[in-house]
């Protein structure tokens, strides 16, 4: 009689067991190893999700750039030159696919082509977790960001609400780190003012 | 953390301090579910055919991987993907990792996969529709309850198992691939088998070798285990290689008499054999003969009427397409549900290719409600009035 399955060895999908390093997975997708495609998608799927969530604050959305994310990846492993270097380089395509679903979203919008409020702002993300003092917070912080740019929106959310550091905010929005800073302080003085003003327009 | 933001108490201006350790996403719940997991691969899967598609302006790809096919259950069925298929634990299988000892999962549906020991398996994808994984080293036994939602398809280097209930077992050492049948039947469709297929049922076992692997006849056959080759009986003939898609090498249904334990053969497999006998000689008349016998001869519901149907369509969608169209016509109701998708997509072209385009374009919206985001929307597209 076989013991029953162990949960050691059914682990859930975001802790996929392996021995095979994103630097090997991106020569053998480079091979045509048609396993190590959907390996390497099932690694990193969850990490671009959420990037793509929160920087478009619509779950529709996400899925389109995540799945325009990784079938661009997957098409183009072999321009990849450090290896290891995998997850920047997938976080920088999601975000120009985000940014290229945003500029669309946000014209669509302005001819009232597409309609509803986005569904996964960073208050509705934080509603099951967060106290409502602090959903009452981020629905203030919600409202600036709606009215910034997208380059300083993305390079803010990639700074603060992922807490990438500077170097890897610039590399991911393809800008001098120079212009990321600038970015980020602008689209911090428009919150801090904004959250000073008591949330009030 | 600075003095400023130790006064500052709240979350978002703590982020707004100190975004290194304290960003606002610690603060977030994505959502993020299994399920999404394998739809969302398929989209990926659907984008990257699309491009691959306007790249190469319609030309076949010549598929490394293998697809078997089941003859079990033989009803057409068409899914929505759905659910993903549990662990009676109630977890999402994603390893089955026998490193250390035989492992058994037990599946909600009653299904069951056992491991040997020093074997892995990963699921690529676990939707309503289907339960998709790879064989990355070892052996598995598979025992899949009969009469479910979902295909099952095991990959497994050189060759591809895909089964609706059934008992089947798979074994995998590089440059080789051995599959027997404890349960129902099988079809194995490997670009070095004779033919490129070959049908088992309960009792056979067939052994798939890589072609780098084989005599130096460059030919490669199929070898039987021992005690399963009926004596006297030939190996069908390889026949040329051509550049085809896995689902056209699916279509092509062959039995090989040297994997089958006995030594009387069915009629039908019979016609198989003649087809591909025939083709392996150009004679496209007499295959196409061959495979009208099957669709005259099966009954119904057998799934054999599908693969017939397949192959004489694709023999003869230039030069017939009216031909084709109603084979495929005639053959939906007991169409593998492997082959479904295809299928229709060729029936559509088949009657858009001899002028009645309203058939066509109905059955293109037909396809568009039953495969959302199919591999083939693309193709069937076209045949939609403008």
């Amino acid at each position: 009689m076989l013991p029953a399955p162990d949960r050691a060895t059914t682990p859930r999908a975001e802790h996929i067991e392996s021995h095979v390093s994103d630097a090997e997975l991106v020569q053998r997708i480079v091979g045509g190893d048609q396993w190590a495609k959907e390996a390497l998608y099932r690694r990193h799927v969850r990490s671009v999700w959420s990037t793509a969530l929160r920087l478009l604050g619509s779950r529709a959305d996400a899925e389109d750039v995540v799945q325009d994310t990784f079938a661009e990846a997957l098409r183009d492993a072999h321009r990849l030159k450090k290896l290891e270097a995998l997850r920047p380089w997938l976080l920088r395509i999601a975000v120009h696919q985000a940014h290229r679903r945003f500029r669309r979203t946000r014209l669509l919008r302005r001819f009232g082509l597409v309609e509803g409020a986005d569904d996964a702002t960073l208050a509705a993300l934080a509603e099951s977790v967060a106290s409502p003092e602090t959903c009452a917070e981020l629905e203030r912080v919600d409202r600036v960001l709606k009215t910034l740019p997208a380059g300083e929106r993305f390079a803010w959310i990639l700074r603060h609400v992922d807490g990438l550091s500077l170097e890897e905010v610039a590399y991911s929005c393809d800008c001098s780190l120079a212009t990321a800073k600038r970015r980020i302080a602008r689209a911090t003085r428009s919150v801090e003012a904004h959250l000073a003003s008591g949330g009030l327009p | 953390m600075s003095a400023r933001a130790n006064e500052r108490s709240s979350p978002v201006q703590r982020a707004l301090d100190a975004p290194d350790t304290a960003p606002l996403g610690r603060l977030l719940d994505d959502g993020f579910s299994e399920e999404q997991v394998p739809r969302l691969w398929r989209g990926v899967e659907q984008r990257a055919l699309r491009g691959s598609f306007a790249r190469r302006h319609g030309a076949a790809l010549l598929a490394a991987a293998v697809l078997l096919l089941v003859l079990g259950a033989g009803a057409l069925r068409f899914f929505d993907a759905g659910a993903p298929l549990m662990l009676s634990s109630g977890d999402a299988p994603a390893v089955l990792d026998a490193t250390r000892g035989r492992v058994e999962s037990r599946f909600a549906d009653g299904s069951r996969i056992e491991l040997g020991a020093g074997s892995r398996m990963e699921v690529l994808r676990n939707d309503g529709r289907s339960f998709v994984s790879v064989l990355q080293r070892g052996e598995g036994w598979f025992e899949v309850e009969p009469g479910g939602p979902r295909r099952w398809v095991v990959h497994a280097g050189i060759a591809n198992v895909e089964v609706i209930g059934t008992r089947f077992h798979v074994a995998r050492a590089p440059g080789r691939v051995e599959v027997s049948v404890t349960r129902g039947a099988v079809m194995v469709l490997a670009e070095s088998l004779p033919g490129g297929a070959a049908r088992l049922s309960a009792g056979d076992t067939i052994v798939v070798s890589a072609p780098n692997a084989t005599e130096a006849s460059g030919s490669p056959q199929p070898k039987a285990a021992s005690g399963t080759s009926p004596a006297g009986v030939p190996p069908a003939p390889a026949l040329a290689a051509s550049a085809r898609l896995p689902m056209d090498s699916a279509a092509r249904a062959a039995a090989t008499n040297a994997v089958r334990a006995e030594p009387a053969s069915d009629a039908i497999d019979e016609l198989f054999r003649e087809a591909d006998r025939a083709r392996s000689r150009s004679d496209t008349a007499a295959a196409v003969a061959a495979y009208e016998a099957v669709l005259a001869r099966a009954q119904a519901r057998d799934p054999r009427r599908g693969l017939a149907a397949m192959s004489l369509a694709r023999l003869t969608l230039r030069g017939d397409p009216a031909r084709a169209a109603s084979a495929l016509d005639e053959s939906m109701p007991g169409m593998p549900s492997a082959l479904a998708e295809d299928a229709l997509a060729r029936q559509i072209e088949a009657e858009g290719r001899s002028g009645r385009l309203d058939e066509a374009a109905r059955l293109a919206r037909l396809y568009l409600s039953r495969f959302p985001g199919g591999r083939r929307e693309a193709d069937v597209r076209r045949w939609l009035p403008p």
